[in-house]
């Protein structure tokens, strides 16, 4: 179109140009033949022609072919008018008349071509208008408001649907063709567009008198003409029909995805959508759908008209589609493929209905015209959706189709989502529905572990149960022990009258808990009316309770029903499998529980029971082993007897042992009895005889009926009795037998008691029965071990005693020993072996054998016991022993005293004065094989009293032994001459009755007789040393020894002197060393010779280093025994040296 | 001196002897020594201690023994001690580790003559006038 016009105006161009050179060639060519002719020189007119000719031209052949002729003209007026004659020769006057032609023909030219091509574009608009106008998109109107006088072009008039020429009206005439809705929109279009200066355009529906549903545009303008005369609104109508209709179909569908997209019911959401597209695409609007079970089933209709609705839902219900139909919905279900029924004929309905009553139905609804569209998703057919006209007698083409495909495709695609949703939603909620099922199982299980009691456990299952399955009312029943009845643990919601305990054998027991007792099975009742009619008798607590459905599942242990988890609902309902489920896992795991709970709660029980029973031993084992240290069988037996009776509450508790015949059973001791009561009873006789023949504990409830030996037992009103054997290794030893005088009676627990009691007392009676034996057997080897007498010794007197503890139970290591040695001294020990009876009395045996055998060798004092400490240390020796060994010198002078560990011997001076001989203590023998055993030297005057003793005779219970040591010394000082006397008095006086441990004494008296050896002073220090060593050499010399022995010993005991008079003294200064003493004593024992150096004061050795300690190293290697013993007051020096046996000498 | 034992100084070759009789104790060592000191001029080859008249000597003697040693080294004299094989002071010299420290001589003879080799010496300026 738009082509053919731009070739039509080129043409029309181009016949210009040529007509535009014909002008401007005949034109100029006329002119100036003219003005050769009329000879028009010097005159203005032939200019005017020329420019005529110029106009001419240029209006006919454009711009270009102006210039040209306005050139060509101007060439020839010049030769012909303005020259002289046909010349070119120019005056000052002419020329200006030329450049104002010239100018003049070309300004003509350029407007002559604007003017010609706006009137070509006009031409060319008006054309394209009448071409618009010619195709029906677009009419014209006018309207002259003043007369209301309103024309419409034809083509307005075949927009409007009317036919051309017939309409003639003014504005309302118009407006009457319009929508009714949209007629005031119309009408205030007009009056505005009758403003001066104002453009409107509206789109107006309207609804042809054909039946076309039209859209139009309404544009229009006032035309101005004189300032007061508004007069004429021209505009246009314009069919806006397919673009509106596009719109309004985009809407539809995009309501309808968001419809359909809205809420996962597509049922719903379908019949939204049905429910839009009335009445803007159809008078009827219906949706199918294919249900589960194949079956078409209409989902939505609609229509503006309920009434009809109804009526179409009737018809549908009465009438239900053929699946196997040829046309309409089935097939487009059945096929996926739209129909379109553009008219819906007579023929039409008679194939679609199935008898004349639905044929006229049909027919009264008036349809007009129908698509229908299948509902496809994922290539499967499930459905169609309808349009139908009749009312509106709309005729459906392709184009409605097409929408109502794609709305189809949009359904499709929701309703399949919402399918899909759908399912997923029932998984979903099947997986929530089985996770809370967890969830309560997990919570029931958790309330389960942390119920500790039985009553908690039940209590757990009720409120867990409950809150489960949300049951009104719940209990837990337990089978009671018996099986014979029925314990209610925990119950909610149920009447106080129907708790408590009740009897299996009752008849209102039977019901739905008793039979799920009976058949280890969930029971299941869903109505009061089921609960009546399979047991009647439940009838009236039904009424009672209003509950209604009933669920029991049975707790079940080991496969036995222990009780049962009763449930009641007030409404009537079914138990699904879930629940059922539910409640047996309860059941089981609620079973579990009471179990775990009933075996805790016993074991609890029995716990308790144990603790008390042992704490009831423990009292009676305190009692075994306190009166085991009093020693007496009789206290022993006595307080055994008291504490029994309190623990096991009886009146009288008696004790019988039998004899050394073995036929006799003699009371040993008794309690709650009147007095005393001395019997026997023989061996199988009566109740105690029997129980010690038999060995059977015996339990009597009545003794009137039994046999009873003993009268007092009946006397004193004892009613009952049970009697155990005591037994050791099997063997009867005695009975025990409890009494009580009320109808008291004895249980299992008491006879246990009992029996345990006696086994305790049996190994006490036993036990003290084997001390007492083992008492006399120490007491017999301890007596046999010591000296009978004591040597008769040359120089002093001497007396020993040794006193067996007097309880009887423990006989000690005690002992005592004197005896002779060669050199004429006099060794003395004594000594207490830790530990008593035959262990301990052979030991004391063996250490005063061992003691004796190093003291005849020669040993001194510390040197014995050293020897004796390495002896009871070696491996295997379990000695531990006190010994104090003391020697007196051959001359009677002095006494070397060691102790190990034992309380210092007493020394009773010539004038009476009683002092501790606390010197040469070392560590007990066997306590340390590292022990350092000392001796200290102890002068002794004529006369003096030595009292050696063991700690049995100082000890006292609750005192220091220092207290006792002090007592001794005091009835010493005050003692008699002779010492046996004293020995006898001490023993007297200090002897305590009821001592438990054994006792020694030995006194020794000191005589006049001084036996031969060296004994000097050196007085005045240094100087002193040589006549010292004259007068030890003289000795050494008397005694045997060699001359390089003589000189060894000189130089040793001149070192020790030495030092003695050197070393430094605190309190005293270097000044003071000539007032010392040094005492010097040399003796020879079996050729050895000992010499002792002591001196006042404490000294110490220098160690080798430096020449001071030379001094000791050369005693350590000229003589064989270096010992330097120090005590607080003195220092002394042992020097021993063994001298060779001389054949000359 | 002391009763308890006697010191006699003579000289042989420019060698000091020192010869002591009787016992040496705690009694009489230091004042032995002191003696020694005393009496042996500054000037000779040297020093011999002889001990074979002595009786009895015991560790107050290894001292002194000891001290005049070192007393004959401050002035650059060798000495030399006497004593018997076999004796008992010899032993207890043993014993003390004399020998050790001092030639020891059985005889006197042996003694002097193994110390007459040696240069005379002159003792130092300041010990000249000591005591």
């Amino acid at each position: 179109m738009r082509d053919g016009l731009e070739l039509g105006a080129r043409s029309h161009k181009r016949r210009g140009v040529f007509l535009g050179i014909l002008v401007a060639v005949v034109g100029t060519s006329a002119v100036s033949a003219l003005a050769g002719v009329s000879k028009l020189e010097g005159k203005p007119g032939p200019g005017l022609l020329y420019l005529l000719v110029v106009m001419v031209a240029a209006a006919v052949g454009g711009l270009w072919i102006g210039l040209v002729t306005s050139i060509a003209s101007f060439v020839e007026y010049g030769y012909f008018f303005v020259g002289p004659t046909h010349s070119f020769a120019i005056t000052e006057s002419s020329a200006v008349g030329l450049g104002g032609f010239l100018l003049a023909a070309l300004l003509v030219s350029y407007l002559l071509f604007q003017a010609q091509r706006a009137l070509a574009e006009l031409r060319a608009s008006r054309h394209t208008l009448e071409l618009a106008m010619q195709s029906g998109a677009m009419g014209s109107w006018e309207w002259r408001p003043a007369a209301d006088q309103l024309s419409l072009s034809e083509e307005a008039e075949r927009l409007l649907g009317l036919r051309v020429g017939t309409f003639s009206g003014g504005a309302a005439e118009f407006l009457a063709l319009v929508d009714p809705d949209d007629r005031a929109r119309a009408a205030t279009a007009l009056e505005r567009a009758s403003e001066p200066g104002t453009v409107v355009a509206v789109d107006l529906h309207l609804l042809r008198t054909d039946g076309v549903a039209q859209w139009l545009e309404l544009r229009g303008r006032t035309v101005s003409g004189a300032p007061d005369d508004v007069a004429r609104v021209v505009g246009v109508l314009v069919d806006v029909t397919a673009r509106i209709r596009r719109e309004r179909e985009q809407k539809f569908l995009a309501d309808g995805s968001e419809i359909l997209s809205s809420s996962p019911d597509y049922e719903e959401t379908l019949a939204r959508v049905a429910q839009l597209a009335i009445p803007a695409l159809a008078d009827w609007c219906s949706v199918d759908l294919v249900s589960a079970t194949g079956e078409i089933e209409n989902v939505a209709v609609a229509h503006l008209d309920p009434q009809k609705v109804e009526l179409a839902r009737r018809l549908q219900a009465e009438y239900p589609p053929d699946p196997e139909a040829a046309t309409g919905i089935p097939a487009v279900i059945r096929t996926g493929c739209s129909e379109l029924y553009p008219e819906i004929t007579d023929e039409v309905l008679a194939a679609v209905t199935v008898d004349e009553r639905q044929l006229g139905i049909a027919r009264d609804l008036g349809l007009r015209s129908a698509i229908t569209a299948p509902l496809t998703a994922g290539g499967r057919t499930f459905g169609a959706i309808t349009f139908v006209s009749a009312e509106s007698e709309r005729r459906y083409a392709d184009g409605d189709l097409a929408l109502l495909e794609e709305l189809a495709r949009r359904a499709a695609t929701a309703v399949d989502n919402a399918r899909l949703y759908a399912e997923q939603g029932d998984a979903r909620d099947q997986a929530e529905e089985a996770w809370a099922q967890v969830s309560r199982l997990q919570a029931v299980t958790a309330a389960l572990s942390e119920a500790a009691t039985t009553t908690e456990v039940a209590e757990a299952i009720v409120r867990e149960g409950l809150v489960a399955i949300r049951a009104h009312a719940a209990a837990v029943v337990r089978l009671g022990s018996g099986g014979t009845e029925f314990e209610v643990l925990a119950s909610t919601g149920f009447p106080e009258a129907l708790r408590g305990r009740w009897s299996v054998d009752a008849a209102n027991v039977e019901g739905p808990s008793l039979e799920a007792i009976r058949t280890r099975q969930v029971v299941v009742v869903e109505s009061a009316e089921q609960l009546v009619s399979r047991w009647p008798h439940l009838a009236e607590p039904q009424m009672l309770t209003g509950l209604n459905a009933t669920i029991a599942a049975p707790l079940l242990v080991g496969g036995d029903a222990m009780g049962v988890i009763h449930m009641s609902f007030r409404e009537p309902r079914r138990f699904d499998a879930a629940t059922q489920e539910f409640l047996t896992t309860l059941a089981r795991q609620g079973a579990q529980a009471l179990e775990r709970a009933r075996l805790y709660e016993a074991e609890g029980t029995a716990r308790e029971h144990a603790e008390r029973l042992t704490n009831r031993l423990r009292r009676l084992q305190l009692i075994v082993d306190a009166t085991l240290g009093t020693g007496s069988v009789d206290d022993l037996v006595h307080g055994l007897l008291e504490r029994l009776r309190d623990a096991v509450g009886s009146d009288t508790a008696t004790i019988l042992v039998l004899d050394e015949t073995g036929d006799v059973l003699r009371e040993s001791a008794s309690v709650g009895f009147d007095g005393p009561i001395g019997f026997s009873v023989p061996l199988g006789q009566g109740f105690a005889g029997g129980i010690a023949a038999t060995q059977l504990p015996t339990v009597v409830a009545d003794i009137s009926q039994i046999e009873v030996v003993n009268p007092y037992l009946r006397d004193s009103g004892v009613v009952s009795l049970a009697g155990v054997p005591l037994l050791v290794d099997g063997r009867t030893i005695g009975v025990l037998h409890v009494g009580t005088k009320g109808p008291h009676g004895f249980e299992r627990e008491d006879l246990l008691l009992l029996r345990l009691a006696a086994s305790r007392i049996a190994a006490s009676l036993e036990r003290v029965q084997a001390h007492e034996q083992e008492h006399r057997i120490a007491e017999t080897l301890q007596r046999s071990l010591l000296p009978s007498a004591l040597p008769a010794m040359h120089g002093i007197e001497a007396a020993a005693r040794y006193v067996p503890a007097t309880s009887g139970i423990t006989v000690g290591g005690d002992w005592y020993d004197a005896f002779a040695l060669d050199d004429g001294s006099i060794g003395i020990a004594v000594g207490d072996v830790v530990g008593h009876g035959v262990a301990a009395a052979a030991t004391m045996g063996r250490l005063r054998d061992v003691l004796r055998a190093f003291a005849t060798a020669g040993f001194g004092a510390a040197e014995t016991l050293a020897s004796l400490n390495k002896m009871a240390c070696r491996d295997g020796e379990d000695v531990f022993a006190t010994v104090v060994y003391g020697i007196v010198s051959p001359d009677r002078a002095s006494l070397r005293l060691a102790s190990a560990g034992h309380p210092p011997p007493l020394l009773r001076a010539a004038d009476g004065s009683v002092a501790r001989l606390d010197e040469g203590r070392s560590l007990p023998i066997g306590a340390s094989a590292d022990a350092v055993y000392v001796e200290a030297v102890v002068p002794l005057e004529p006369a003096s009293l030595m009292v050696f003793y063991t700690d049995g005779l100082v000890e006292r219970r609750g005192e220091s032994i220092d207290t006792g040591i002090d007592r001794l010394a005091s009835e010493i000082a005050t003692s008699a001459s002779a010492v046996a006397d004293v020995a006898d008095r001490i023993i007297d006086t200090l002897f305590d009755a009821n001592h438990t441990d054994d006792v020694v004494l030995v006194a020794v008296m000191v005589g006049q007789l001084r036996a031969q050896g060296f004994s000097t002073q050196l007085r005045g220090g240094p100087r002193s040393l040589a006549p010292m060593r004259a007068e030890l050499r003289t000795w050494l010399r008397s005694v045997g020894a060699a001359d390089d022995e003589i000189f060894d010993i000189l130089v040793a005991v001149n070192e020790a002197c030495s030092n003695a008079i050197e070393h430094p003294i605190p309190g005293l200064g270097a000044a003071a060393t000539d007032q010392r003493i040094v005492f010097v004593e040399g003796k020879v024992v079996r050729r050895e010779v000992s010499i002792v150096v002591r001196n006042p004061g404490r000294w110490k050795p220098s160690g080798p280093s430096g020449d001071r300690g030379r001094g000791l190293e050369f005693m350590d290697v000229l003589m064989e025994g270096v010992e330097v013993i120090r005590s607080p007051n003195e220092t002394a020096v042992h020097l021993r040296r063994r001298l060779r046996l001389e054949v000359d000498a | 001196m002391t009763d308890l034992a006697d010191l006699e100084v003579l000289t042989v070759d420019d060698v000091w002897i020192a010869e002591l009789n009787g016992e040496i104790d705690l009694s009489n060592a230091d004042s032995i020594g002191t003696a020694v000191e005393l009496v042996f001029e500054h000037r000779g080859k040297g020093l011999v201690l002889d001990l074979t008249a002595v009786d009895y000597l015991d560790s107050a003697g290894v001292r002194l023994i000891y001290r005049t040693l070192q007393w004959g080294g401050g002035r650059g004299w060798h000495v030399r001690v006497v004593v018997p094989a076999g004796s008992h002071i010899r032993r207890i010299l043993d014993l003390a580790d004399v020998p050790g420290a001092v030639r020891l001589d059985e005889t006197r003879d042996v003694a002097v003559s193994a110390l007459s080799a040696s240069p005379t010496t002159d003792a130092p300026d300041h010990l000249a006038g000591d005591d």
